[in-house]
C-alpha cells in the first residue's frame, strides 16, 4: 500500500455519534474516517472517500475492546453471505 | 431504486464506462480465464472462478465514485451449470463495510443484465440517492443447475456522463463573461482552470478564501460572495431569489449582511476555516459564522454553532487583518496587538497567559492576547498567516515569528518540538510575504525570490530535497530564477503552491484534484506553467489556493 499521508492520534479526531465515526480532515476538503467497528477490529487505517490519502490512526486497542461481549457494537461484515 | 433488464443485447450509448479507472480483483480465478477475458469486449471468452462459492469479482475504485449502472454478460445456452444464477451487488469504501445494494436472479438466457443502481429519477429528487462507492462487489452466490464455478462472459461498470459545468443556479452578476461552473464538491474535478464568474467593471475582486468546503469572494466595493458547503453556517445566511438559506450551493451567492442596528455590513477581509468564515468589516469589527467544537467562534465554550447567523466577537480595539487556520483565527488589532482564538492544543495559539491553567497547549474559547519579546514592541503593522497547526507572524522590519505545530520543519526549525513561544524563523532577511498549508510555508523576498520550508512528499517546495521535509526556508533553485523571478504573489493550499509571476501562473505540489492546472492529476514537483488558459483579453491579477482548488482572478488589461 502507499504511504500515509499522516498519523493521527484518536484525541485529535471527531467522532460522529450518530454514524459511529471518527473524523479528521483531508487536504482535499472531505474527511478521513475509520468506524468504532473497524477500531474495535484492531484496523487503523481511515480512508478519505474523496481522495486517494489514507492516514494512520494511533490508538489504544484496549479502549476499543467490547464490553462483555454484551450489548457492545454491533459489526455487520457485508462480505458474509446469509443462508 | 434499484432495476435490473434482463436479456438485453445492447448497451448503453448514454453513460460512461469506468471500469479502466479500477482496479479489479476475483475471490479465485483460473488460470487463463482472468482480468483480461473479463475485460476484453470478447463475449466468447469468460472469467472463470475456481474455489467455493460465492464467487466474487470486486472493483476498487481510487476515490469514491458515481456508479450507475453495471451490465454482466452470460450466457446459459453454452456455459449451462456454469452459468451464474442468483447474484447481488454490493457497494462500500472498503472490503469490511460492503452494503447489499440489490440482489437479483439470471434466467437461462443469453445477453446482458443491465442492473441500474439508482434510477434518473433517484438522482433528480437528490445526489444521496446516488450510488458514490470507493469498491463495488459482483457476488456470485449460486448457479443453475447447482453449479460449482461460474462463467462471467463480460463486466461493465457504467457512470453517469455528467459536465462538471452545470450551469443550475446562474449567479447575479451582470455581465457578459460570466459562467459558473459546479466546482466546489464539483462530483467532478477539473484540472484546467476555468472562468467561475465575471462581474461588473466597476468592481474588482479583492480577495478569494477556500475553506474545507466552502469558498468566499470578497470584491472591491466590500461585498462577499459564498459558495460551497453551507450545512454548519459556514457561508452565513446565503439565501436564493425565494428567501431560503441555502445549506449547500455550486453558484456564488451574496452574503446579505447586517450588524446590530440592521445597517448593511461591508468587508475589507475574509478567511474561511474548515466549517467557519471569520470576517472583517469596513469599521473593523470581526464577526464569525460557522460551527467550531474548539472555541474557534471566539464566544466562550457554550457557542459552537452560530446558525448561519454572522456574529460579532468581542475585542479591545477595531482590527486591521484576521487569518485563519484548520481550527484556529488570529486578528491583528490596530495598535499592532495579535489576538487569538480556537484549538491551541499544537501550541498555534502562543503560550497561554492564564494564572489557572497549568497546561500551554488548550483550547481557548475567547480572543486572547498573544505576546512574545518582538511583539511587545508594538509596531504598527504586521501580516499573519496560519497553516493547519501553526501560524507565523511578519514584523515590520520584516523578520518572521512562528509557533505551533513543527512537524515537517514548517517553522524553520528541525522538526522535532512544537515551540509554544514564537520563534524567529532563519535564513529570511527581507520577507515581503509569507503563506502557509497545512504543512509547509512559502515566503516573496523583497526581490521577488520564493523561499520554502516544511512538508516535500508532495511537491510541496518546488524545488529538490533529499528527505521528504525540509526545515530550513531556502530560495527556489536557479532554473526557477532564471525563469520566474521576479514573482509577484504567492498562496498555499493545503498541500500545493501557486505564484504568480509577471506573465502567468505558475504551480507546484500535490495535484490529485486537478488543482495544480497541468491537466492531469500526477503531483507537480518541478514548478509548472499553467498553459492553456482562457484569459479573454484580461490579465491575471490574484492567486488563492483551498484544499485541492485553485483561484485565479483577473482584470480588464489596460490597453483592452
Amino acid at each position: 500500500m502507499t504511504s500515509f499521508y499522516d498519523e493521527v492520534e484518536i484525541e485529535d479526531m471527531e467522532f460522529d455519534e450518530e454514524t459511529q465515526l471518527y473524523h479528521y480532515p483531508c487536504p482535499c476538503g472531505d474527511r478521513f474516517q475509520i468506524s468504532v467497528g473497524q477500531l474495535t477490529d484492531g484496523e487503523d487505517v481511515a480512508i478519505c472517500p474523496s481522495c486517494s490519502l489514507i492516514i494512520r490512526v494511533i490508538y489504544d486497542p484496549e479502549d476499543f475492546q467490547d464490553e462483555d461481549g454484551g450489548e457492545g457494537t454491533t459489526i455487520v461484515l457485508g462480505t458474509e453471505i446469509a443462508a | 431504486m434499484p432495476r435490473v433488464v434482463r436479456s438485453s443485447a445492447t448497451l448503453p450509448t448514454d453513460k460512461r464506462e469506468i471500469g479502466d479507472m479500477a482496479t479489479w480483483s476475483f475471490s479465485s480465478s483460473k488460470a487463463g480465464c482472468g482480468l483480461e477475458q473479463l475485460r476484453d469486449n470478447q463475449l466468447d471468452t469468460y472469467w472463470q472462478s475456481e474455489g467455493p462459492q460465492p464467487h466474487y469479482v470486486n472493483i476498487q475504485f481510487a476515490k469514491r465514485t458515481t456508479v450507475q449502472q453495471i451490465s454482466i454478460y452470460t450466457d446459459y445456452r453454452v456455459d449451462e451449470s456454469y452459468t451464474p444464477h442468483k447474484m447481488c451487488i454490493r457497494c462500500g469504501n472498503t472490503a469490511s463495510d460492503l452494503q447489499d445494494v440489490v440482489a437479483f436472479e439470471i434466467d437461462e438466457g443469453t445477453g446482458w443484465t443491465h442492473v441500474l443502481l439508482y434510477g434518473d429519477e433517484d438522482a433528480i429528487v437528490s445526489r444521496k440517492n446516488e450510488c458514490r462507492a470507493h469498491m463495488i462487489q459482483v457476488a456470485v452466490l449460486s448457479n443453475h443447475q447447482n453449479g460449482k464455478d461460474t462463467h462471467l462472459r463480460q463486466i461493465k461498470v457504467y457512470a453517469p456522463i455528467s459536465s462538471p459545468y452545470e450551469d443550475d443556479d446562474e449567479p447575479p452578476f451582470s455581465t457578459v463573461m460570466f459562467r459558473m461552473h459546479q466546482t466546489i464538491r464539483s462530483e467532478e474535478d477539473v484540472a484546467l482552470p476555468h472562468c467561475i464568474l465575471g462581474i461588473d467593471e466597476t468592481v474588482r475582486i479583492a480577495h478569494v478564501s477556500g475553506g474545507g468546503n466552502h469558498a468566499a469572494i470578497l470584491l472591491s466595493d466590500g461585498r462577499v460572495y459564498f459558495s460551497g458547503d453551507n450545512a454548519r453556517g459556514q457561508c452565513g445566511s446565503i439565501k436564493t431569489a425565494d428567501g431560503e438559506v441555502q445549506s449547500k450551493t455550486s453558484s456564488f451567492i451574496l452574503l446579505d449582511a447586517f450588524n446590530e442596528q440592521q445597517e448593511a455590513l461591508r468587508f475589507k477581509d475574509v478567511t474561511c476555516g474548515w466549517t467557519f468564515t471569520v470576517l472583517l468589516c469596513l469599521q473593523g469589527n470581526v464577526y464569525v459564522t460557522g460551527h467550531g467544537k474548539h472555541g474557534e467562534l471566539g464566544h466562550g465554550s457554550f457557542l459552537t454553532d452560530t446558525h448561519a447567523k454572522l456574529l460579532r466577537v468581542p475585542l479591545p480595539q477595531p482590527a486591521v487583518e484576521v487569518t485563519c487556520g484548520w481550527r484556529h483565527v488570529l486578528v491583528l488589532l490596530e495598535d499592532g496587538s495579535v489576538f487569538g482564538w480556537g484549538s491551541g492544543r499544537n501550541g498555534q495559539l502562543g503560550p497561554r497567559v492564564n494564572p489557572l491553567s497549568t497546561h500551554d497547549k488548550l483550547d481557548i474559547r475567547t480572543p486572547h492576547h498573544i505576546t512574545s519579546i518582538a511583539l511587545e514592541e508594538a509596531f504598527p503593522f504586521r501580516h499573519l498567516t496560519c497553516g493547519h497547526l501553526f501560524s507565523i507572524i511578519r514584523h515590520t522590519d520584516e523578520s518572521l515569528e512562528g509557533f505551533g505545530s513543527n512537524k515537517y520543519g514548517q517553522l524553520g526549525l528541525p522538526p522535532t518540538s512544537t515551540p509554544v513561544h514564537p520563534v524567529q524563523l532563519p535564513n529570511v532577511a527581507h520577507a515581503r510575504l509569507v503563506q502557509c498549508g497545512w504543512h509547509h510555508t512559502v515566503l516573496l523576498d523583497r526581490q521577488g525570490h520564493v523561499f520554502s520550508a516544511g512538508r516535500n512528499d508532495h511537491g510541496q517546495l518546488g524545488r529538490h530535497v533529499d528527505a521528504t521535509s525540509t526545515d530550513s526556508p531556502i530560495p527556489l533553485d536557479d532554473v526557477f530564477s532564471s525563469v520566474y523571478v521576479p514573482v509577484k504573489a504567492i498562496a498555499c493550499g493545503s498541500e500545493h503552491t501557486v505564484a504568480l509571476t509577471e506573465d502567468g501562473v505558475v504551480t507546484w505540489g500535490w495535484n490529485e484534484h486537478g488543482n495544480c492546472g497541468t491537466g492531469g492529476q500526477d503531483d507537480v514537483i518541478r514548478p509548472y506553467r499553467i498553459q492553456d488558459f482562457p484569459l479573454l483579453g484580461e490579465r491575471v491579477v490574484g492567486v488563492s489556493a483551498g484544499c485541492g482548488n485553485t483561484w485565479i482572478w483577473t482584470e480588464p488589461s489596460t490597453n483592452a
